[in-house]
């Protein structure tokens, strides 16, 4: 009975405070991703689902800075950043964080355009009007409603994981090559790994994910609670992925077909939706694709005011923050500019080159995640022990490498 | 902007030409910026042994005095006395030996103020300091402005002269710099030690004359450790109407943080629908602050905590007048005339009988035209909505958007009277309502 009682007062406190972690992570499976999780089973079948296990605890570790910082400090990544190392260095990084971000903003418009090509809707009606209905869903506010419709949204994914096993997969192959890497080391699958990885771990998350732990004002005694959070979303999203990877291969790949248009991706769910699949594909990719494009401009905007000191949010007017509504205006805009102004079959190479970006850029936030969750002044008792630092610094050096042998790999060919 | 924000044209312009000691003008600017990183050396050495890292303040006086120096070495950092300063320029800065220890510092300008938030008292906001003015003057160095506008950011990053040339050569608009004077400045946490700087007289004075919804704004903007400070030297009424206004999400942490003895009285002080609400929201450890609250508030948040959050025993007011039957008018009013403050009066007053059963309501037109000696039973009018503890509040809502009253009287299954819903308790459920 006791236990009962207990079980049910955990509960209670993790309702308080779950919601960042979470919906963070299913933001995270956007167009981008989604793109990138198909051509990596399309073209390299089972043989990089390796990657996904040391991605998602490489996300765990992250994102727990990420909520800790949020929880220990009360401010936001960037504000941090620009305490601990000054304006010089904050400039330079929001500078990178507002190209890498407009590329997932574009990343997400093509995606819009893709899925609305699919319903047979021209990408020159879907992508303006889908660009002002989210402008205008923040300027008036309602953001936060259309936020649960997405999140509702999600339970798309599901039909990955029934595609998968109705594929029947190799599942002893794809057991062992999860575990094994067997894949070939050339240039193109350097170039696919950093994508996995800057997609599942992108940059923008850990701002996204510290400012939302901050806008909830979860107190410090209830911090193991949030952990569960971020534990959850981790999961959650590499489960997705997974599964995505998984039908792709037992699909596509074992058909040899490469994924040059989002139709060809949409086949991977031929064995859940038969000849519906590309209409379950787009609507997938649609709602995933105006959720990112809700969330990051956004986030970015919110992250650049915050490190450069200027006012920002949602809940004030035009006039007290210029800043911040022309930032959020200019990525919304320009991204779709960019998605409108690619060629069909540019969109699908766009979604992964803006992942690839991602996870050029992880190391270094990564670099000063770690040195701020590392300093006492900030972080009090609730500094990373040393397994903890150990581990991550690992995973942040390893990700730098793998970034580094592509770019170089990429610049040979 | 507030008045406090002034721009001034030029005000850093005079600049050091010569350096020798006696072309030196009575009074020079620096950026703070602009020292940082620069030799240090002893006058009988040509050779600097550090750099420049730090300046250490003492917030005795209004305008902060430079107090200390911390200067990085090749062995690591050294903290001397500002009296060993002989001169300081923006090419180097120049001691003479001593052996006085440094005196310990209220706060160091590139730790706790540069790239820092701080508190402008004034223009109730929140700022993040892009450099600071320093006044060089008799050899002591006073902390006269912060810099907050987009010249100092352009300054540090070394776009100023590119970028003011660009404004004036495209536009003809000439940049300017956004400064808030030091007495307006309260520094936070330094080192992110709670509490390590006071919270200045200045500024607590200033601060009790903001609204409490600006403070709350203030707070919101605010770290976890700065939020606490700072409201932990807000007065217990102004902290009370503050926390009303405060995002619920930070509310809870606020009153858990902080020291229960104070925290109680601060629930105390709010109107308890708004009390429990703060309670609700702290889950399991709610009960402890409760002990702590004197006896009547707590029974009454109790009673409030008891009914669920969406009806109407959950926003019970029992803050409100009630008269007797066998009352009279004239003493209803002057009842009225000594109400104390927090007691909120409505158009209507509500009349029960000795047993609290709610008999009749009068509006305060109906009083004031009455014979001051009439009774109150005999003129007052009947009640024609009332809701009871259960009523979910949505139905609440729909009563007063119906009826256009300020305020609906509760009773119990006997008819008793037990107090008031408010309008603005309904508030958010009453919006669904207006809209059709």
């Amino acid at each position: 009975m006791t236990r009962w009682k207990n079980f049910k007062a955990h509960l209670a406190l993790f309702a308080l405070v779950v919601g960042p972690g979470i919906i963070t992570a299913n933001v995270d499976n956007d167009a981008g991703g989604i793109a990138t999780y198909s051509v990596a089973g399309a073209t390299f079948g089972y043989s990089l689902l390796w990657v996904l296990a040391p991605t998602c605890l490489l996300l765990v570790l992250v994102q727990e800075m990420c909520s800790r910082m949020g929880v220990v400090t009360g401010k936001g990544l960037s504000a941090l950043i620009r305490e601990r190392f000054g304006l010089g260095v904050s400039f330079y990084l929001m500078i990178a964080l507002f190209f890498t971000n407009l590329g997932n903003v574009v990343a997400d418009f093509a995606g819009l355009a893709a899925s609305a090509e699919i319903f047979g809707l021209h990408r020159f009606w879907a992508v303006p009007i889908g660009a002002f209905l989210l402008w205008h869903m923040v300027i008036k506010g309602s953001y936060k409603t259309i936020e649960r419709v997405f999140f509702v949204a999600c339970v798309f994914y599901v039909a990955y994981l029934i595609s998968g096993f109705l594929a029947k997969p190799d599942w002893s192959t794809a057991a062992y090559q999860s575990v094994v890497p067997t894949n070939s080391w050339t240039g193109a699958s350097f170039y696919m790994i950093v994508g996995i990885v800057g997609t599942t771990i992108a940059p923008w998350m850990q701002f996204y994910q510290q400012a939302s732990v901050v806008e909830k004002g979860i107190p410090l005694k209830h911090y193991r609670y949030s952990k569960w959070d971020t534990i959850a979303g981790a999961i959650v999203v590499t489960i997705v992925c997974y599964f995505i990877v998984l039908a792709c291969a037992a699909t596509l790949h074992k058909e040899g077909i490469t994924i040059e248009t989002a139709g060809d991706a949409a086949k991977a769910l031929k064995p859940v939706a038969g000849n519906y699949c590309a209409g379950l594909f787009a609507f997938g990719l649609m709602s995933a694709s105006l959720f990112g494009a809700a969330i990051l401009p956004i986030s970015t905007a919110t992250s650049i005011c915050e490190a450069m000191g200027w006012e920002r949010g949602v809940n004030r007017k035009f006039t007290e923050a210029p800043q911040y509504y022309s930032l959020y205006t200019v990525v919304l805009f320009a991204g779709a500019a960019v998605a409108l102004a690619a060629s069909n079959k540019m969109l699908v190479p766009i979604m992964i080159f803006s992942q690839v970006i991602n996870g050029v850029l992880l190391p270094v936030i990564i670099f000063f995640m770690l040195k701020i969750t590392s300093d006492k002044t900030i972080m009090g008792a609730h500094v990373n022990s040393r397994g903890f630092n150990i581990v991550a610094w690992s995973g942040a050096i390893i990700t730098a490498s793998i970034s580094v042998i592509m770019v170089v790999m990429t610049l040979i060919q | 902007m507030t008045e406090t924000v002034k721009t001034m044209e030029n005000a850093a312009s005079p600049r050091l030409n010569g350096i020798g000691e006696n072309a030196m003008p009575a009074v020079v600017f620096y950026n703070f910026s602009d020292l940082l990183g620069q030799p240090v050396r002893y006058e009988d050495e040509a050779r600097p042994f550090g750099k420049l890292y730090d300046i250490g303040a003492s917030t005795y006086t209004s305008y902060p005095l430079a107090i200390s120096l911390d200067i990085s070495t090749r062995d690591g950092h050294a903290i001397l006395p500002w009296s060993a300063v002989k001169i300081m320029t923006e090419k180097e800065t120049v001691l003479t030996r001593t052996s006085e220890a440094a005196p310990t510092a209220d706060f160091w300008a590139r730790r706790d103020v540069l790239d820092d938030q701080v508190v402008d008292v004034s223009g109730a906001q929140v700022l993040r300091v892009n450099d600071v003015n320093l006044i060089y003057s008799e050899n002591k160095l006073i902390f006269g402005h912060v810099e907050v506008g987009l010249r100092g950011i352009l300054r540090r990053l070394r776009f100023e002269r590119f970028v003011a040339f660009l404004a004036q050569w495209l536009f003809d608009y000439t940049l300017k710099d956004t400064f808030v004077t030091w007495r307006h400045i309260q520094v936070m946490s330094p080192g992110g030690i709670p509490g390590g700087v006071k919270v200045s007289k200045i500024s607590e004075e200033r601060l009790a004359d903001i609204h409490p919804a600006e403070l709350a704004d203030i707070l919101e903007q605010l770290g976890v450790k700065d939020r606490q400070v700072l409201f932990n030297s807000l007065s217990v009424e102004t902290a009370a109407d503050t926390l009303e206004e405060i995002n619920p999400e930070f509310q809870r942490t606020l009153v858990s943080q902080g020291e229960p003895g104070r925290a109680a009285d601060i629930l105390e002080e709010m109107p308890p629908d708004e009390a429990a609400d703060v309670l609700r929201d702290l889950g399991p450890d709610a009960q402890g602050l409760i002990n702590h609250m004197d006896h009547e508030s707590a029974a009454e948040v109790q009673t409030l905590l008891a009914h669920e959050e969406e009806s109407a025993g959950g926003v019970l007011d029992t803050n409100c007048l009630e008269s007797l039957t066998t009352e009279t008018a004239a003493s209803i009013m002057e009842k009225l005339r000594i109400l104390p403050e927090d007691v909120k009066i409505y158009n209507l007053i509500y009349v029960v009988d000795e047993n609290r059963t709610l008999k009749g309501v009068i509006s305060l037109r109906g009083l004031f035209r009455a014979a001051p000696d009439s009774l109150l039973g005999t003129i007052m009018d009947e009640v024609l909505v009332q809701v009871s503890p259960d009523t979910r509040l949505k139905e609440v809502a729909r009563d007063f958007a119906k009826y256009g009253f300020q305020a609906l009287p509760v009773v119990d299954e006997n008819g008793v009277f037990m107090g008031i819903v408010r309008y603005d308790s309904a508030l958010s459920q009453l919006a669904d309502f207006l809209k059709d």
